[in-house]
């Protein structure tokens, strides 16, 4: 059963300088219970990608083609229903803990927020489910921080108050925009293994975007791999990590830090240029200045996502690579 | 936060005391003989000596200033030079008048400024954004004491629903006193509401966009309670401050405003007695008004201290 599919999604901003598509008729599914990881360069559309689907995404935008949650198509329901679904069955986590709490309210009283306006909890009522979330979720001596400011909190447990307004509702699904970005090395671990155990004791399905392979490894079942606003490979998370097939992916693993190296010298170490900001709905691969095997066909036809050999492996290139990618490991 | 409280009482009690310095100095450094300038136009030999008697102006600076801090600290500002009367009891009777016109003046501006600035913030772009500018426009750059004269044309003259000038006191006829009022405190709060709607404006577009007020939304939280809720309350902190300044102009204002509806208040006191030279007065005004500064300088940062947490703690942390 699929909680979420994604079919043909379009987002497209009016700016000053003419419209930008940042997401190009993206195609992808969240499984019931699934952690899918979404990854790619920055820019590439990971952000309004998921903020569309409940329309949180800024400025003057257009989204189009469907978005079925549990059969329900969320671009076409009232403004109403929208703000019923968000918070209760479809929560998210951002990146920044620091500017995404708000900094004149108490910890208790933000959590508590979304208790009490989804299922008219009372003040006491709430409080003391609060409790028990921010104990979900790890933040030690519970019931004394709920009358702390965000600004009171290290970043690891500002992350962590995020985490426990998002599960408040129970969700079916969490949609986590880069939760460990904007932290310190040492507590992204902490954040992820909470995430995992979230997961399996609430059921949930998460959605994390990240930049991190590491991560995606660690946490994730199946990965979507974005590219200028499209899904350009996805598979289950071993599958894709033996079989990468699209050069872009190739280049985003070979990309990745090795052990001993600096985390961000050698970053896409294995792609030149970058993301292109695309005008209009792609009709080429628009990945093809950047690829080494582009051919005249892949400036001329848009390739569409097709399943390989492997299980649940989907790719969209017209010259995909099979030989086994070397990574060279650490010096 | 009673650290805080106690910190920034300090530092308002150093700044009176400054005032007063100031204040005391300013008319021993008057040309000429400083007796001879407190007596006024019309001061005798008689009343000039009584004047240097009295101030013990021939006295060294220091033993002046101690024992004109004693008589302050007594409630003695010493008599008008003009009437004779206390100036104390002059100003006692002066100062409640201005205090509600510069209350009702407060409370029309903040109401009417912070609604209007959500709304121009929040309807960007659109028509109901222009009208409020316009109108902010019009507040700021038509002078008070026209568009008062104008006010009485219209509903005292024309239409006859407002008294056009005079003041009777809230304890002897409310209604009444809020008639006289009314237009008054309108027209003085006219500009400080322009003021207050481009502040609450521009804070409002901040805050709009920041993460938190997208994580309000996310939380399934309707419009009202994503704008006042979480937007609002965070805008405020600005809107405070400008309030606090402006109400230090409301004290200027009010000196036109009450010339304009002959409203017996500090405005028209102060005026009165710069044109009779009555230092005495003068003094007691300025002192007054400068009390008046710093003390809402005092309230606007303890209303800060509330609205925002993270003040209280770096005041603490001093
Ligand atoms: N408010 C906006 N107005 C116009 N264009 C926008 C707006 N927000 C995003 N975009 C454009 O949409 C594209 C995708 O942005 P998005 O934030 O989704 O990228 P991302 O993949 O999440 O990147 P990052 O990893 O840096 O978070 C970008 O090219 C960006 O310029
Ligand atoms: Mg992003």
């Amino acid at each position: 059963m699929n909680v979420l599919e994604v079919a043909d999604l379009g987002v497209t901003f009016a700016t000053e300088d003419g419209p930008v598509v940042a997401v190009d008729r993206l195609d992808y599914e969240v499984r019931e219970g699934e952690i899918l990881a979404i990854v790619g360069e920055s820019g590439c559309g990971k952000s309004v990608g998921v903020l569309s689907l409940l329309g949180l995404q800024p400025g003057n935008s257009t989204v189009s083609g469907r978005v079925s949650y549990r059969g329900e198509d969320l671009l076409t329901v009232s403004e109403s229903r929208l703000r019923g679904l968000r918070g209760r069955d479809i929560a998210y986590i951002f990146q920044d803990p620091m500017t995404a709490l708000n900094p004149l309210m108490t910890v208790g009283t933000q959590v508590a927020e979304t208790l009490r306006k989804h299922l008219g909890m009372s003040k006491a009522a709430a409080r003391e489910r609060v409790v028990e979330l921010l104990e979900l979720v790890g933040i030690p001596a519970a019931r004394e921080r709920l009358g702390v400011y965000p600004h009171q909190l290290s970043g690891g447990m500002r992350q962590r108050v995020m985490i426990a307004m998002a599960i408040a509702c129970d969700p079916k699904l969490l949609i986590a925009d880069e939760p460990t970005t904007a932290l310190d090395v040492t507590v992204q671990a902490g954040i992820i293994e909470t995430l995992k155990e979230l997961r399996d004791r609430l059921g949930m399905a998460i959605v994390i975007i990240t930049h991190d392979m590491g991560v995606v490894a660690d946490i994730a079942d199946r990965v979507v791999v974005m590219y200028a606003g499209k899904a350009i490979e996805s598979a289950p998370v071993v599958e894709l990590f033996a079989h990468p097939t699209h050069p872009y992916t190739r280049g985003l693993l070979q990309a990745v830090p090795q052990r001993g190296q600096h985390a961000t010298a050698h970053r896409l170490k294995g792609i030149s240029g970058n993301v292109p900001v695309l005008r209009s709905t792609a009709v080429a691969c628009s990945f093809a200045d950047r690829c080494a095997f582009a051919s005249d066909a892949c400036r001329a036809v848009r390739p569409e996502p097709a399943p390989i050999a492997g299980a649940g492996h989907t790719v969209a290139c017209l010259h995909p690579q099979t030989e086994p990618l070397l990574l060279q490991k650490g010096a | 936060m009673i650290l805080y409280l106690v910190n920034r009482i300090g530092q308002a009690l150093i700044t009176l005391l400054l005032a007063v310095v100031v204040v005391f100095l300013g008319v021993r450094a008057l040309p000429g003989d400083a007796a001879t300038a407190m007596a006024g136009q019309e001061g005798t030999p008689e009343t000039i000596d009584a004047i240097r008697e009295l101030y013990g102006l021939d006295q060294p600076l220091p033993v002046q200033f101690v024992k004109y801090l004693g008589q302050l600290l007594q409630g003695d500002f010493g008599r008008s030079t003009s009437t004779g009367v206390p100036v104390n009891e002059v100003i006692a009777r002066a100062l409640p008048v201005t205090l509600e016109l510069a209350v009702l003046a407060m409370l029309v501006a903040v109401a009417v400024g912070i609604l209007l600035g959500v709304v121009a913030a929040v309807r960007q772009g659109k028509p109901a954004e222009w009208l409020v500018n316009a109108a902010a426009l019009l507040g700021l750059s038509v002078p008070s004491f026209w568009l008062g004269l104008m006010a009485i044309l219209l509903f005292s003259v024309i239409l006859g629903w407002l008294p056009a000038s005079g003041f009777v006191p809230f304890s002897e006829d409310p209604l009444g006193n809020l008639e006289h009022m009314i237009m008054p405190a309108l027209i003085l709060g006219m500009s400080m509401a322009a003021v207050v709607i481009r502040q609450t404006r521009a804070a409002m577009l901040e805050s709009l966009g920041a993460d938190y007020m997208r994580t309000a939304k996310a939380k399934g939280l309707n419009p009202r309670e994503v704008v006042f809720g979480h937007g609002l309350r965070n805008s405020l902190i600005s809107v405070v401050t400008i309030v606090g300044l402006q109400l230090g102009f409301l004290i200027s204002g009010a000196v036109v405003t009450e010339q304009v509806f002959v409203i017996p208040g500090i405005g028209k006191l102060t005026l009165d007695a710069i044109f009779t030279r009555d230092y005495p007065m003068i003094q007691g005004v300025v002192l007054v008004v400068a009390a008046a500064y710093i003390l809402i300088n005092l309230l606007t940062d303890v209303v800060y201290s509330i609205i925002d947490p993270r003040i209280r703690v770096r005041g603490e942390a001093h």
